[in-house]
């Protein structure tokens, strides 16, 4: 931004901060965060108040059952969305799962975060133990030998991720990009499965970035996966995998 | 932005002779809706959250340019490049002369209501360069050479035979490709991978900017947003420079309200947050990233009464709820925001010249205030702008007139009670059992659909003295 341009948009900015009308800048401070009330759909009975949602697999319809352990919670939620929910109490169970998720689609190479980016020890060794192999997805920036790379990679029916959290209340996991975990893992596949610990779920999107305030830069980029890719834009009929993955998997890890 | 020449009232007309588009509208919005209520009503038990996102709204407007200013320092810091567009003509300028500098040849476009607004497409083609919408409905759009209806659903007035004819007639798609809406899906992945896997620039809208990190947010559900952004080596954020929050726990409330609000999801299948270029070590992400901060109108805005249209978090819930929008559908409000929303912010943007007549086209009913996450007071600037309209001159000189007819006898009670003597006897010898059929001159068009009751023999005035006996 030239020196210029800033101080422009300061002064036009400031000018009309100063005569405009803002209603409603009373209530909770909005840096002193509280997290909202919760976003439960049971009355204090524990009656379910949801009405039925018109499209079957919309988030709505999930029961939140607010008081069920995180994991339960994150499972219900997920599964409304049509994700699959996994348990594995060990690194090894979690291979196998992958594992059993890449012979159902016929694949033995795999589109991977790496095991120091996943903080899974281990995991690519099973996998490998297993047949499996993993794909470096490095790509060249630039020139003609780019979009093939990118082809080749697209091509590749599983990608395999780490999470650095996960959300209870929408069954959400959040990635944050870096070195060894790359976007493409999670976005250019038609099947995403993702491995997370247990004791990173939290509660919803605002408590995480409530608490966690320094993931969000922590590479150039995070993100929230609530199931799989959708889209309704058609008479609002809900269809799946549009560009990113049809199927997301995650592997609920017991660490 | 401008408005288009054919007048509002020739527009509704037609519209309300589209039969078919308006059955899809209706079909579409009450679906919507009933899976947004779905949504909400795990909100309604409490309406703090939604006074907390209005408070995030008024709080960060009213200090905006010591956020943007943050944020562009913030945006620098991670190694972007921001720029400050006073004018639509600016942000396309500069858009295009990066596109030309850095020798691109494909570009795909995440959906972006800025870059409607200040027309971005067709400059850019001119230019040679291939664009490509990706959302799914505006691809749609973009193939048909229509123009999206809605906000968040681009093709709400297309039914899916609209768009299985448009898959055919411009892709070729056989009836097997179209034969369902999952199918047609499919063919667009298909049809849009090749492009993105090609392209060399990415332009996307901004959801909201977060000051504190320096970072853009774009949700989507479809993973279009994430592809542009993370695949060509060129990426450029179009902001409307009101779309901050100050920080990521703001941040946080806003999802929550977006989601549910917008789409009736919790969140939206991707809240993709993005902090700059590709950094060291990492495998994809863009080379260059680029914010591009549009006023073209917002600061005239932001210093009025009607600075609060700029809390709008474009979810698009007031279109959906709004009575006249689901009659007449989105295109008839001729300016790339329709409904409740666009009727402010039309007229606010352009001036009141520009869309003189959107204002008019709400009952006033509350319904769109009612359903915003974050409480706008529609209703209110509707009015505002309704006089604003009036005092610009832009009423019809009969309806002036008559204001003025009415104003000097509502002064003269004398007067006032022969005038309503006359019209009383005049309205009584148009009707027939009870009812006027037909008005004359401007009058007509309140009798064109329906009848007129007649007034009563007798004025209040008249009952009132004959009751009490008395002078009135």
């Amino acid at each position: 931004m030239t020196p210029a341009n800033r101080q422009r948009m300061r002064d036009v900015t400031g000018r009309a901060v100063r005569t405009g009308l803002f209603p409603g800048g009373v209530g909770p401070h909005p840096h002193d965060h509280q997290p909202p009330p919760a976003l439960a759909g049971t009355n204090d009975a524990g009656v379910d108040t949801l009405p039925t949602a018109a499209i079957p697999g919309t988030a709505s319809t999930a029961p939140p059952a607010a008081g069920l352990p995180r994991r339960e919670r994150f499972r219900a939620a997920l599964e409304a969305i049509a994700g699959v929910v996994h348990e594995a109490s060990s690194i090894d169970q979690a291979a196998s799962i992958v594992a059993g998720l890449a012979e159902r689609l016929g694949t033995r190479a795999i589109l991977s975060w790496t095991d120091e980016a996943m903080a899974l020890p281990g995991l690519t060794a099973a996998l490998q133990a297993r047949g499996l192999s993993i794909v470096d997805p490095d790509v060249p920036q630039r020139g003609d030998a780019r979009p093939p790379r990118l082809a080749e990679l697209a091509a590749l029916p599983l990608g395999l991720t780490g999470a650095d959290a996960g959300l209870a209340e929408t069954g959400s996991v959040v990635l944050a990009s870096g070195p060894g975990r790359s976007r493409m893992a999670s976005l250019l596949v038609p099947v995403h499965v993702a491995v997370l610990r247990v004791d990173r779920l939290v509660d919803s999107i605002s408590t995480l970035l409530a608490t966690r305030g320094d993931l969000v830069a922590a590479g150039s980029n995070l993100v929230a996966i609530t199931g799989p890719s959708r889209t309704a834009d058609i008479e609002h009929t809900l269809s799946r995998g549009v560009h990113g993955p049809g199927e997301v998997h995650v592997i609920l890890l017991e660490a | 932005m401008n408005a288009v020449d054919v007048p509002f009232y020739r527009r509704v007309e037609d519209a309300l002779t589209k039969t078919r588009m308006r059955q899809a509208v209706r079909h579409t919005s009450g679906r919507a809706m009933e899976s947004r209520r779905a949504a909400i009503a795990e909100l309604d038990s409490s309406d703090a959250i939604r006074d907390q996102a209005r408070a995030i709204r008024s709080r960060t407007l009213a200090a905006l340019d010591q956020h943007l200013d943050t944020f562009a320092t913030n945006v620098e810091k991670n190694g972007g490049t921001v720029f400050f567009a006073e004018t639509g003509e600016d942000a396309v300028e500069y858009i295009r002369r990066l596109a030309r500098d850095r020798g691109i040849r494909t570009i795909v476009k995440g959906k972006s209501m800025v870059s409607e607004e200040i027309e971005l497409n067709p400059v850019l083609e001119l230019d040679g360069f291939e664009v490509v919408e990706t959302d799914l409905g505006e691809y749609i759009v973009q193939l048909d050479g229509d123009k999206p209806s809605h906000i968040v659903a681009p093709i709400l007035h297309k039914t899916k035979e609209d768009c299985a004819r448009v898959f055919k007639e411009k892709l070729g798609a056989s009836d097997e490709d179209v034969a369902g809406v999952p199918q047609m899906t499919q063919l667009a992945r298909r049809t849009l991978r090749k492009a993105f896997l090609k392209a060399d620039m990415g332009i996307t809208g901004v959801n909201f900017g977060v000051a504190e990190t320096g970072s853009v947010t774009i949700c989507t559900n479809e993973g279009n947003g994430r592809l542009s952004s993370s695949l060509p080596r060129v990426y450029v954020a179009m902001m409307g420079m009101e779309r901050l929050v100050p920080t990521a726990a703001d941040l946080g409330v806003m999802l929550e309200v977006l989601g549910r609000s917008g789409t009736g999801q919790r969140l939206t299948v991707y809240s993709n947050i993005l902090s700059g270029p590709r950094r060291p070590g990492e495998a994809d992400g863009p080379e260059e990233f680029h914010v591009v901060i549009v006023d073209n109108g917002r600061s005239k805005v932001l210093a009025s009464e009607l600075a609060e249209i700029l809390y709008c978090i474009r979810c698009g819930a007031c279109l959906y709820a709004c009575p006249v929008y689901q009659q007449i559908g989105g295109h008839a409000y001729g300016s790339v925001y329709s409904g409740p929303v666009g009727s402010v912010l039309s007229p606010a943007l352009a001036g009141i010249r520009a869309f003189h007549d959107l204002p008019h086209a709400s009952t006033l009913c509350g319904a769109c205030r009612e359903v915003c996450p974050v409480r706008i007071d529609i209703p209110r600037m509707l009015l505002r702008l309704r006089a604003e309209g009036v005092e610009a001159g832009e009423s019809p000189q009969w309806v002036s007139l008559g204001m003025k007819v009415l104003g000097w006898l509502g002064t003269r009670p004398r007067m006032f009670n022969l005038a309503g003597r006359v019209a009383a006897r005049a309205a009584g010898l148009a009707a027939s059992d009870g009812w006027i059929r037909e008005l004359p001159l401007h009058l007509s068009g309140w009798t064109a659909s329906r009848d007129f009751p007649a007034p009563a023999k007798e004025s209040f005035q008249e009952r009132w003295a004959k009751r009490h006996g008395g002078a009135s």
